[in-house]
């Protein structure tokens, strides 16, 4: 039952102490006021805490158990971030209040950009993007004005074929043609296939690494080479930067533009879809490109710097997400140069012990050591009837949420695969437990299929249709109302 | 390689011994793993990173950074896209419950239920308080929402061109303009009239010169003053553009009027207002509202009602063949992840504040508003620029009183002071050369608002 | 999978089949059961001139979303308003109630071109 479906007319959950005339006020603006009430719901204020409280508790989330969705990298979000992130003298600062009187805060952002050049080894960063898709449109507008200044005809990006959604949907928000660049069977960029594609109408190649069946791109420094050699420029995404902290930087790879994902190796919590942030981090010859205004240092004075000759102008309305920043900054300060280099070593191991382990029973799409993260093929399963969907809804009646399914999606294991990102923040326990509950579905779905098929059975609903849900559709109480 | 032998990291569980059971069952040692990165420039010597801190050095380390913001605040008089209200007890206690803070994006729906409905119930809110069809279940923010909105417009329309209010919020126009470029779409500026409104008349001739996709118009609008969006409505439709409509301000849609009854395609805007802090700029949320003609081609994510295998209702995302992962280069839009936790928040906090409450507190603002210019324009500094036109909680007033000099006068009280205001955005007044953006919320209590006209006598 | 031995075949899942002068064009069984089950057949403007391989419509499920190509050249007649309405004749019967367009073809010569219903089930065998 949804709110409105609990209300009941004349309850309220409201205490507030109103000084003012209300049918005064009314009378100020009569022509532009909604004749009646708008429809809100009236409940009481047990009812609203009843209400989301038990919604809460038909969630799963990191704080619930294993949350093992490859590159979402569900690390734990550590409680001391949210305390931090919720101080009054943080959550009160408006963004147009004089810099002078805002000098904690801004020296917060200032340490954070600095931290990231370090981590990344880029010059410059902005904090402005909310996410990550945000943050690959903010660097592919980059590249886009760069190329308009200096070399109109690249109007094309190199994208491969594993790569993410967001990447050629960003890629073409900003104005390109996407090209894509297939992979060879060692799962890297086909360089044969890049040395056809790679030419003077090519602005840029955007690439994942790791990248997303969890390998490393071996011939990165070749394929940074090729591209810089025929004038084109090399995009990051940092979706999975977790795996390489304090071992190898995008920047010394030779990534022009990188973006990074705070609710993702900073551990920041995801709520749900979001808010996260996406600073995007340029070398040098990009800087006066980045969105204003930027964080910068004085004299030991922070301000907000809207100098960038060639600015791309604004990505939204302030400075980027204040207390998602400050979450991430806080996990930096703790984790310090050994901490993050100790988290990104124990999630390649991780991956690694988690692939050891189910490898027999769900064969690794590559025969290679992986980052943090690892792909698993569910294909020999259609034999007995049982699809990956199957058996990721199986999961949940062992308590855990499935990885990441059907993602991504190229051959030649076209769907049927899942991918595994245990993080750093799991024990070895943990990872046994899960392992066993994937191995024994794995019997189940041989010898007791529809126990599979007819799964979950313990959750507070079973499958949920989604044919049902776009043929019929209702997005709100007002679509209910109507039909 | 180095290796890391002591295990202080709380958020790390595993013990060197584990780590060293656990390479054996993968049968390779760590340097073994990672000579993939031969032949690449790494990491030597550690980054230049200051040591890890303990949680308490953390929280001391924090506080001295603190304490160099000025401070506390209880009101602001500063608005201009971001607003102080008050957020009860309630709303931050439920949205920060572990079950909605650690959870994913609802993929799999049988395990996020919790998150499915209560976006549900935001859209189902959204689309009252603006009067459309559907509302999305959250974007980043008013602005980068009202760009997309645009994009939305030239994909239906296809027209290269789009009309965009004088009146609109600045870092608005900058948005729509950065998100537009690329695609080679113009953005035209209609000029305002003489009453700080859209000018009805340079609409028109705009509109006729040549055929544009969208015109954007915000209401309350930059300079505070509600537009006339019934009539602007009526004039874009006989010239077959969207109508777009923003605001940046959500306590208005407790009483003004928008959507359908005003002849809007869209409605996008801010909704910071409904139990979000201001939090030096964000995070915050874009609401996307639109008709359900547009159900193929608005952008973000969107929460459907459906029914499990025992005919029970669920919920669970839907329309999502538009989205980028399906959909990729020809998505309606990159977005993936969204504001989803702070939609959360407002549906909490519209629940927690109710229809009837909701719309107290929207008029509580428009009598606070009222009051504070009565005040300021009895101490004969301050008048008001515009006087014909509405008004909501935020207007402009000239004054003889220069910026550094209501910033001291206002030093000594818990308030942000105005905005100033550029030369040229108000007409000049005869000996008030200053003119100032100002905003009262319920948060300005009387006692205050007294001794904020004391200070500025 | 079903198959129409009548009909031709493109070898991205469109079939034509013509019928007293006039072409009917849909999607195979093999294709809407690589879809899934179709929420949404969007429009088709009745009068436009296209050629064989332009986009006629996009078809999507919950988990897709494909381009449907003409096979054939020629003007669009007549679109069959069923099928917007109650997308799912497309999963129970591709070839029949499920057609999406009438073309008047402008070039006969094009069906040559296209697979016999017996290539296009070798072309398509699992």
């Amino acid at each position: 039952m949804t709110l409105y479906e609990k209300s009941v007319a004349g309850r309220s959950a409201f205490s507030f102490g109103f000084e003012e005339d209300r049918a005064a006020a009314e009378a100020c603006v009569p022509e532009f006021a909604h004749a009646t009430v708008k429809p809100l719901p009236q409940i009481s204020e047990l009812d609203l805490v009843r209400h989301f409280t038990n919604l809460a508790r038909t969630n799963y989330g990191v704080d619930t158990g294993f949350y093992p969705l490859g590159s979402c990298t569900m690390k734990y979000n550590p409680k001391i971030n949210e305390r931090i992130a919720a101080d009054p003298r943080l959550t009160v600062r408006h963004p147009l209040d004089d810099a002078t009187d805002n000098q904690g805060v801004l020296q917060m952002e200032f340490e954070l950009k600095e931290s990231l050049q370090e981590i990344t080894g880029m010059d410059d960063f902005t904090l402005q993007p909310a996410c990550g898709a945000h943050g690959e449109l903010t660097g592919m507008l980059i590249i886009h004005a760069y190329m308009r200044d200096h070399d109109a005809k690249r109007t094309k990006v190199l994208i491969p074929d594993s790569a993410h959604g967001t990447n050629p949907a960003s890629a073409s928000m900003a104005g390109f043609q996407v090209v894509t660049v297939p992979s060879n069977e060692r799962g890297g960029v086909d360089m044969d296939a890049l040395d056809k594609l790679m030419d003077d109408t090519v602005a840029a190649i955007m690439l994942t690494n790791p990248n997303t069946v969890g390998l490393f791109e071996e011939n990165i420094t070749q394929i940074a080479e090729l591209v810089h050699a025929r004038g084109g420029l090399l995009y990051y995404d940092g979706a999975n930067l977790n795996a390489l902290m304090g071992l190898i930087r995008p920047g010394d790879l030779g990534f022009d533009v990188v973006h990074l994902n705070l609710h993702k190796t900073f551990a920041t919590p995801h709520g749900g879809g979001g808010p996260g942030a996406a600073p995007v981090g340029v070398k040098k010859f990009l800087a006066d490109y980045l969105p204003i205004p930027v964080v910068v240092c004085r004299d030991g004075q922070y301000t907000l710097d809207e100098n960038r000759p060639h600015t791309i102008g604004r990505m939204s309305g302030f400075y980027g997400n204040t207390a998602v920043l400050a979450r991430a900054y806080v996990y930096i300060k703790m984790m310090g140069r050994d901490g993050l280099l100790a988290t990104s070593r124990a999630a390649v191991i991780n991956a690694n012990y988690v692939k050891a382990l189910l490898g027999p029973y769900f064969p690794p799409a590559y025969d290679r050591p992986v980052m943090h993260e690892t792909v698993l093929s569910a294909k020999g399963y259609d034999k007995y009837g049982v699809t990956l969907l199957d058996i990721s809804k199986r999961l949940m009646d062992y308590g855990y949420h499935p990885p990441t399914i059907y993602f991504p999606h190229f051959p030649p294991y076209a769907e049927e695969v899942m991918m595994v990102e245990p993080t750093e923040s799991e024990s070895k326990e943990t990872m046994d437990l899960f392992c066993d509950a994937l191995i024994k579905i794995s019997q189940e779905a041989k010898e007791n299929p529809d126990l599979l098929l007819s799964a979950p059975h313990d959750t507070v609903v079973t499958r949920v249709n989604e044919t049902y849900a776009a043929r019929h559709l209702v997005t709100s109480h007002r679509d209910k109302k109507g039909t | 390689m180095q290796s890391i032998e002591r295990n202080r990291f709380s958020f790390i569980p595993a013990t060197g011994d584990e780590q060293q059971a656990m390479l054996q069952k993968i049968g390779l040692q760590f340097d073994d793993i990672v000579k993939c990165f031969a032949g690449n420039s790494c990491v030597e010597g550690g980054l230049h990173l200051p040591d890890g801190l303990t949680e308490d050095q953390m929280v001391e380390y924090w506080d001295t950074m603190m304490s160099r913001n000025s401070g506390p605040r209880k009101a602001s008089l500063l608005g201009a896209g971001a607003y102080m209200h008050f957020i009860p007890a309630v709303v931050p206690h439920l949205a920060s419950l572990p079950g909605f803070v650690t959870a994913y994006t609802p993929y799999q729906p049988e395990i996020s239920q919790g998150t499915l409905q209560s976006l549900f119930e935001f859209q189902s809110f959204m689309v009252e308080l603006t009067d459309m069809e559907l509302a999305n279940c959250s974007m980043y923010d008013g602005a980068s929402s009202t760009a997309e909105a645009m994009l939305m417009a030239h994909r239906v329309k296809k027209a290269d061109r789009v009309l965009v209010a004088a009146t609109v919020n600045p870092n608005y126009l900058a948005t729509v303009r950065t998100y537009l470029e690329p695609h080679g779409i113009a953005v035209d500026v209609v000029r305002m009239d003489g009453n700080g409104r859209v000018s009805m008349e340079d609409l028109e001739l705009q509109l006729s010169a040549s055929a544009c996709s969208a015109v954007l118009v915000q209401s309350p609008n930059y300079l505070g003053i509600i537009e006339d969006l019934g009539a602007i409505g009526t004039d874009v439709h006989g010239h077959d553009a969207l109508f777009v409509e923003s605001f940046t301000e959500a306590m208005a849609l407790g009483l003004l009027k928008y959507g359908v009854g005003t002849g809007a395609d869209v409605v996008v805007g801010e909704g910071q207002s409904l139990g979000l802090s201001m939090s030096f700029g964000g995070p915050h949320l874009g609401v996307f509202a639109t008709l359900k003609k547009y159900n193929r081609d608005f952008p973000g994510r969107i929460v459907g009602e459906s029914i499990d295998t025992k005919g029970r209702q669920a919920f669970v995302m839907t329309l999502r063949a538009r989205e980028q992962d399906i959909r990729r280069e020809k998505a309606t839009s990159n977005i993936c992840s969204n504001h989803a936790l702070n939609a959360l928040t407002a549906a909490v906090y519209l629940g927690s504040v109710g229809e009837s409450g909701f719309r107290a507190l929207a008029c509580e603002n428009v009598a606070k508003l009222q009051k504070l210019i009565s005040g300021l324009e009895a101490t004969g500094n301050f008048t008001r620029v515009f006087k014909q036109s509405p008004v909501f909680n935020e207007a402009v007033l000239a004054s003889s009183i220069a910026p550094e000099d209501v910033r001291s006068r206002l030093a000594g009280l818990p308030v942000f002071p105005p905005l100033a205001l550029a030369r040229g955005v108000a007409p000049d007044v005869q000996g008030m050369p200053h003119t100032y953006l100002v905003c009262a919320t319920e948060m300005l209590k009387d006692s205050l608002l007294e001794q904020v006209l004391g200070a500025l006598s | 999978m079903k198959i129409q031995n009548d009909a031709r075949y493109a070898k991205s899942d469109e079939w034509v089949r013509v019928e007293g002068g006039v072409a009917f064009v849909g999607v195979s069984d093999y294709a809407q059961g690589k879809l899934g089950d179709v929420v949404f057949v969007g429009d088709i403007s009745v009068g436009s001139t296209l050629k064989a391989g332009d986009v006629l419509t996009s078809v999507e499920s919950v988990k897709a979303a494909s381009d449907v190509y003409t096979p054939v050249s020629g003007k669009v007649l007549e679109v069959n308003h069923e099928v917007t309405a109650k997308p799912e004749l497309l999963n129970s019967d591709a070839f029949g109630a499920g057609w999406l367009a009438k073309i008047e073809l402008s070039n006969p010569d094009e069906l040559n071109g296209l697979m016999s219903a017996t290539d296009y089930a070798e072309y398509r065998k699992e």
